[in-house]
């Protein structure tokens, strides 16, 4: 019995230094020499990427389908962010629950190494910002283009901050964008205009679309609050119930992170009054899609979420 | 008029607290409550590999997941004990703890695959979400529910002779593993429906409660299952009600709160085993000791031809006897008061002499039929110095000073 | 040739390894009244659960009734020990006698007037018929021995098994329990006590089994209750408890000397 002990009690110390030692490798040496920028999410990484292009090596840490509100970032993602040049976040809480890690993600490393940190949208004049009836700030600020578009300006800032010497380059890489970007918000607005006055309502699971309402002129009302962390109310999803039977709503919306039960809970309630409520399709709201959805970048996400609205409430 | 959504969730709730109560009555019983807090949390692996292995975010499948993995976790935590030295509590916390703990990291690991991977609702789980009760979740719910009661009533006395003595039952031949299986399924099952309503972490609270509160109210098994489930279909009820009647209350937590609040009730209020009749029962068998010894002073200084004491006289004759005892024995016609003196009423003198005649009774049972010696009564100086405390003993002379005195 | 209730051949049984009995050769004839005598974790509730056929033994087999124990679907009567239930249960005395039918009735079968008139009767020969309704745990600890004992009764089996009936109990249970155990063996059913008292041995069981781990010695009382085979069963000390207890009982009764 006491040598098997011992064996159990070897093997369990090996583990732990295995656990301990693996991957410091990844933290020093730069292969390429190019500049490693991680993002959160694909809409950072999109505009990101026109930017830079091919000069630097882009990592984006939630991929597709993925809730940045509920994401709890592993021990394999922090190593990432420490061994990233420039770290590049939402901020305002989109990041729920990395908050701790987010904030310690600028610095210096041990070889020498300037590591920089930014939260993208927390330097936009806040102004321009929705704050919520709670006093927080609505941080789904990519579904407006015009204000994305300043998101992206911002970033070309911060990489000629970080790297001056491609300062040219950024430039006239973000005038490209500008010019694409508003082109695709003009594309939106004509596709939106199509609906008639009184089916102006986006009802979706949680309130992702207040930029989005905002700037293209529709009533938004989420299921869920802000965050998909809070649970719906029994009370909200009666009021819900009631004002779309009364207002005819013809379609609500599901989202591609959150769960589609509380939607088919406001179908069923809708049913049990009269009033036939169908789900119009499912929206890209905190990521983009997957490859082949047709809304797999930030730029495609926007288009395909305005196509499938203007179809279903035209 | 009740929203649509709202009556979906009341029947679904409804037939949820019914199992729940019956199911949990039973663990109860067989004082296996932990068990169901350790089945909750060992059904987040299940749903994992579920989703891992097939991909889909149907009810059905999660739930097959869910119920599979809370099996195998009722099997290790009966096993376990058998064969190692961890003991049976112990046990359901370990598995508790490894089984959840397995779990988190695997859901850790599913909201990395990607598309689809948050959509099914994993973190849900946790705390539940009620308000998007469907229409099916509820149905399923109240067929458990009319299946689990007729089980209940179809094997009531193999269940009874299970959970009270299961030697004699192994001993009579009954199956007794097989009703154990029973059992745990029953409550896998339970545990499993649960999860969309309130979620893991309040689920064994839902289990536990209603029998808990219903134990206050009754002294027999019959009562105690149906009282158990109207608990639970109460507090169901009640914790909806509530919660829909305020923004932003998560019916969840309100539900089980409201179980919490029936558990306090009965603690408090119940008839017979509740704290507040205990109370008053306790007072009222102090107050009827006190009386007694009262009209017995009384009946010894009659007989010393003594028919009337003062109340001070009384007062110090009784041991421990307080003014209000006696204004008791006033009131209930044993003694009456004239002037400052006060006698017994020929009432009060037989209830002294019938209570006289039962210690005479007692003391005698204890010296034959529960075969004390009597020798031994008669403990001298020496012994009782040892036994009594010294103030006790100053005391108990004093009252017998007193009563020579009043003779 | 009286047939043998139960006949049991090489017994041993062993719990984690540890040898709790050890090749037990006995017979228990029909119709007898026997005790199990022996010192603390000397195997005696073990043996019982043999007989019930509740454990499984590491060799030998037992017949009852010249059936093998495995073919066996003979009714057992059973007297647990007190401590092995939880008086707390919310179960009424009657409840727990009617019990004692469930095996006859078999699955599903609700019991009815007859099982109910039964339990009944069962209650009343142990002397608790008044306090049927009663919650077990307000029973005194030998009101809840006879409650036990009409439970047993109850099964209506030809063999009884009771494990240390006497014990804790006071003057009128251990009447009430005598009582039952005469009545038992005038309707020639066969009971087998674990007993302590061994002082009761001699002038009421017609058979004694003496145990320590292995059979001391089994048989007539008469025959196998020696000082001697005492002596070997208590490895050399009967408790001085039970000698002290035997001095006083010699002065009480004015015997000097003499004794078991």
């Amino acid at each position: 019995m006491r040598s098997c002990r011992s064996v159990v009690l070897l093997a369990l110390g090996l583990l732990y230094l295995c656990g301990c030692t693996g991957n410091s490798s990844t933290a020093s040496t730069n292969a390429t020499g190019k500049m490693r920028i991680l993002c959160t999410t694909g809409m950072l990484s999109g505009p990101l990427s026109d930017i830079v292009g091919s000069d630097a090596e882009i990592t984006t840490l939630m991929g597709p389908g993925v809730d940045p509100h509920l994401y709890k970032p592993s021990p394999g993602d922090v190593r990432q962010i420490m061994a990233s040049d420039l770290v590049l976040y939402h901020g305002h809480h989109l990041e729920g629950r990395m908050g701790e890690v987010l904030s310690r993600a600028g610095g210096t490393t041990r070889d020498g190494r300037i590591r920089r940190a930014f939260a993208v949208t927390e330097r936009i004049s806040e102004h321009r910002l929705i704050i919520t009836s709670r006093g927080t700030v609505d941080p789904h600020l990519w579904m407006d283009i015009s204000l994305w578009i300043d998101v992206a300006r911002e970033i070309e800032q911060i990489l000629a901050e970080v790297d001056p010497e491609n300062g040219a380059r950024f430039a006239s890489a973000i005038s490209q964008l500008e010019q694409e970007l508003i082109l695709l918000d003009k594309q939106v607005q004509t596709l939106l205009a199509a609906i008639p006055e009184q089916r102006r309502i986006l009802v979706t699971a949680h309130d992702a679309f207040g930029y989005f309402g905002r700037r293209y002129g529709l009533e938004v009302i989420g299921i869920q609050g802000i965050s998909t962390e809070s649970e719906a109310s029994i009370q909200r999803v009666n009021s819900l119930v009631k004002m779309l039977t009364e207002r005819k709503v013809p379609a609500v919306f599901v989202e591609s992170t959150v769960p589609e039960r509380n939607v088919r809970a406001l179908i069923e309630g809708c049913e049990a009054r009269g009033h036939p409520l169908r789900i119009g399709g499912v929206l890209y709201s905190d990521a983009p899609g997957p490859p082949g959805s047709g809304a797999d970048r930030w730029k495609s996400m926007v288009l395909h979420n305005a196509q499938v609205i203007s179809e279903a409430l035209r | 008029m009740i929203a649509p959504n709202t009556i979906v969730i009341l029947v679904g709730i409804t037939a949820l607290g019914i199992c729940c109560g019956l199911v949990g009555a039973l663990m109860l019983l067989r004082r296996r409550a932990l068990l169901s807090d350790a089945l909750a949390h060992a059904t987040l692996p299940g749903v994992c590999i579920a989703f891992l292995l097939s991909g889909s975010r149907s009810t059905l499948t999660l739930g097959f997941g869910a119920l599979v993995s809370a099996l195998i976790g009722a099997v290790l935590v009966s096993r376990l004990p058998r064969f190692t030295r961890v003991r049976r509590d112990s046990a359901t916390a370990c598995i508790l703890g490894i089984m959840f703990g397995a779990g988190i990291a695997l859901s850790g690991i599913i909201q990395r695959s990607g598309p689809g991977a948050a959509a099914a609702g994993l973190d849900g789980l946790l705390l539940g979400r009620t308000a998007g009760m469907l229409r099916s979740e509820a149905m399923v719910l109240v067929c458990a529910a009319i299946v689990m009661s007729l089980l209940i009533f179809v094997l009531r006395k193999e269940l009874l002779l299970s959970c009270f003595d299961p030697l004699f039952g192994r001993c009579s031949g009954q199956a007794t593993g097989a009703l154990d299986l029973l059992q745990t399924s029953l409550l896998a099952a339970t545990v499993v429906l649960a999860l969309p309503a309130v979620g893991v972490v309040l689920t064994a609270a839902l289990v536990v409660i209603p029998p808990a509160a219903a134990r206050f109210w009754t002294d027999r098994f019959d009562p105690l299952l149906r009282i158990s489930a109207f608990i639970g279909a109460s507090s169901g009820i009640t914790g909806t009600i509530v919660s829909s009647s305020y923004p932003d209350l998560p019916a969840g937590p309100v539900i089980v709160l409201a179980a919490t609040g029936f558990f306090t009730f009965s603690l408090l209020a119940a008839p017979k085993r509740g704290m507040i009749a205990r109370k008053l029962r306790w007072s009222s068998r102090k107050r009827q000791r006190e009386v007694r010894r009262i009209l017995h002073t009384l009946l010894v200084a009659c007989e010393g031809d003594q028919y009337s004491l003062s109340a001070d006289q009384i007062l110090a004759g009784s041991v421990s006897a307080s003014p209000r005892a006696l204004n008791r024995a006033i009131r209930e016609g044993f003694v009456a008061k004239e002037a400052e003196r006060l006698q017994l009423t020929p009432v009060g003198k037989k209830r002294a002499l019938r209570a006289r005649k039962s210690q005479q009774i007692w003391r005698e049972w204890l010296t034959s039929e529960a075969a004390i010696d009597r020798d031994l009564i008669d403990l001298d100086e020496e012994e009782i110095e040892k036994l009594l405390p010294a103030e006790l003993v100053r005391s108990l002379e004093r009252s017998i000073d007193l009563r020579e005195a009043i003779r | 040739m009286i047939q043998p209730a139960v006949e049991i051949h090489d017994l041993t049984v062993a719990y984690r390894e540890k040898p709790v009995l050890w090749d037990i050769d006995a017979v228990i004839p029909e119709g007898s009244l026997s005790a199990i005598v022996g010192p603390n974790g000397a195997g005696k509730s073990t043996l019982l659960s043999a007989i019930l056929g509740t454990i499984q033994p590491a060799s030998g087999w037992l017949k009852i009734f010249d059936k093998p124990i495995e073919d066996s679907d003979e009714i057992i009567g059973f007297v647990p020990q007190r401590e092995s239930v939880d008086w707390d249960f919310p179960v009424e005395v009657l409840d727990v006698v009617m019990m004692g039918t469930y095996q006859r009735l078999g699955w599903f079968r609700r019991p009815g007037k007859a099982q109910h008139d039964w339990a009944m009767e069962c209650l009343d020969a142990v002397g608790m018929a008044d306090l049927y309704r009663r919650q077990i745990g307000e029973l005194s600890g030998g009101q809840q021995q006879r409650v036990f004992i009409a439970r047993a009764l109850a099964q209506d089996a030809r063999i009884f098994l009771m494990d240390e009936p006497f014990a804790g109990v006071d003057a009128a249970t251990e009447d009430a329990i005598r009582r039952v155990l005469e009545d038992l063996k005038k309707r020639g059913r066969t009971v087998i006590l674990v007993h302590h008292d061994l002082h009761t041995i001699e002038h009421f069981f017609d058979h004694v089994l003496l145990l320590n781990l292995r059979l001391v010695a089994s048989g007539p009382t008469d025959e196998i209750f020696t000082r001697e085979n005492l002596l070997r069963t208590y490895g050399g000390r009967l408790t001085l408890l039970d000698e002290a207890a035997e001095a006083v009982r010699r002065i009480r009764t004015g015997t000097g000397g003499g004794g078991s």
